[in-house]
């Protein structure tokens, strides 16, 4: 038995009954929904299968991706040409199970992989269906988190793929807070030289993204983890609003970072504009006296003054914060 | 005994350490083949990002003693195909938005589709300001890499 496990795949107080009627009119043409059986709380079951038009196109699709003829006649036979119970879950789940008799472990891995796919696309055509009544909004589910195994195999998975995500970016961020730092020190003379690192806002801007997205998928993946809530979930209740809020603080951080960043940009930027007029009017003057000296002292007043400005120490006390905050939620757990 | 000799410095070979790359230069390194797509303007499928991985793994090992550690023995529709790189390509796509997956119909069919797999803004930004860096740390000279691997994938 292979189970195919996707999440996401219908809202809150849905109207099964309704939905999958609207659905079924609009797939008839490539899958066949019988035997619908739906209780008042939304969750139920059907049998379903594939057309025979629309298996005549899987086979050409898998011709012209040159897949050999034994793998395609066990995809045709255990995937295509049988009829699989499905149920939906008031989680949002749409599992479906496959009944194979008689395949090798490395078939049924094959199998396992495939109907992944097969189904998720499936399972998308129904979103469609919920999309174009307006049943979700205009943000479009992912449907990303498909799974072989059961609701509970899905739910650990999302769980370790997030903690897996979680450990890249904060890995990520250490490895770009040091980078900053160092850049910063060997930036000389800062408030001029800091001109000619424009890529350090590039990347203070990536960083910002990098948690702004984190903190989306951190929400979306709570409230998934906690709709399917097969398991356990008080650690991701807990470990996961913890970590949205030091995003948040992080975010911050960043924020003042790239803040300080434009400041000396603009600044720097326009003593550079006037110490080029005053470099261009001195040339011009230069065989008169007094202006060259005016010249000359106006343009070392400006050097001057623009050697008081620099952020170089409060940027450094920024990534200080930063990599602080990054140990501790690496402490998170 | 000459035989003997000969098969235990085989396997002393064989035996060679091959140093396990971390999942963050994988990333980058995924992000990296991306690019190579990209620059072609290629939108890979799945089964053609499992191949250039395996590529890109296999010269890896040859030339600098690293891997990615995928095994790309999984059974499956295409002959090269391994579930952790599978899951790697959709954390890059689901959780930082590296990726953009489109659904494209399959030639004269109606609900048959294929993948195209298309770096985001985002993800190349993270490659060029971060990503690269970090990849040089790892092969020295990257452009020389990068154009054998070129060679390997598109020829």
């Amino acid at each position: 038995m292979v189970t195919s496990v996707i999440s996401d795949v219908l809202p809150y107080d849905l109207d099964s009954n309704k939905i999958i009627e609207m659905w079924k009119e609009e797939i008839s043409d490539r899958y066949l929904i019988e035997g619908l059986s739906f209780s008042e709380d939304g969750t139920g079951s059907f049998l379903f299968s594939f057309k025979e038009d629309f298996i005549n196109e899987v086979i050409e699709g898998y011709k012209s991706k040159n897949i050999p003829q034994e793998k395609m006649d066990i995809f045709l036979s255990v995937i295509f040409n049988q009829t699989h119970k499905v149920e939906l879950k008031d989680n949002g789940i749409f599992q479906v199970v496959i009944n194979v008799e008689d395949l090798s472990t490395e078939q049924l891995e094959m199998v396992e992989v495939e109907a992944k796919f097969q189904f998720y696309h499936v399972a998308k055509t129904l979103v469609e269906t919920l999309r174009k009544n307006s049943y979700i909004g205009i943000r479009p589910l992912t449907l990303h988190h498909i799974s072989s195994g059961d609701a509970e195999n899905l739910e650990r998975k999302l769980y370790k793929n997030y903690r897996k995500t979680i450990l890249l970016r904060l890995k990520e961020s250490k490895v770009i807070a040091m980078e900053i730092r160092d850049t910063l020190s060997k930036i000389k003379p800062f408030p001029l030289g800091i001109l000619f690192k424009y890529s350090l806002l590039n990347i203070i801007n990536d960083v910002y993204e990098n948690y702004r997205l984190m903190k989306e998928f951190s929400e979306s993946e709570l409230s998934r983890i906690k709709r399917i809530g097969t398991l356990e979930t008080d650690k991701y209740n807990e470990y996961i609003p913890a970590l949205l809020k030091k995003y948040d603080i992080l975010a911050e951080r960043v924020e003042n970072m790239r803040d300080l960043l434009m400041s000396q940009f603009q600044i720097s930027g326009v003593f550079l504009g006037l110490l080029g007029l005053d470099f261009a009017l001195l040339s011009v003057f230069f065989p008169l006296l007094l202006p060259k000296i005016f010249l000359s002292v106006s343009g070392v007043i400006l050097l001057l003054i623009l050697g008081k400005y620099s952020v170089r120490s409060a940027l450094k006390k920024e990534v200080d914060h930063l990599m602080r905050y990054l140990n501790e939620i690496a402490l998170i757990d | 005994m000459g035989a003997m000799t000969r098969n235990l410095s085989s396997r002393l070979i064989e035996r060679k350490e091959v140093t396990k790359l971390d999942p963050l230069t994988k990333e980058y390194l995924i992000l990296f083949l991306y690019d190579l797509f990209d620059e072609r303007n290629i939108k890979p499928s799945y089964g053609e990002m499992h191949r250039a991985a395996k590529i890109l793994q296999d010269l890896l090992e040859e030339n600098y003693n690293m891997t990615m550690g995928y095994k790309f023995d999984t059974p499956s529709l295409y002959d090269i195909w391994d579930n952790d790189f599978q899951e790697d390509l959709e954390t890059l796509e689901v959780s930082i938005r590296g990726v953009d997956n489109r659904d494209v119909l399959v030639e004269n069919t109606t609900g048959y589709y294929s993948h195209e797999l298309e770096p985001t803004n985002h993800g190349k930004s993270l490659l060029k300001n971060i990503g690269i860096k970090e990849l040089e740390k790892y092969i020295p000279n990257l452009e020389a890499f990068k154009e054998k691997l070129e060679q390997s994938i598109f020829q």
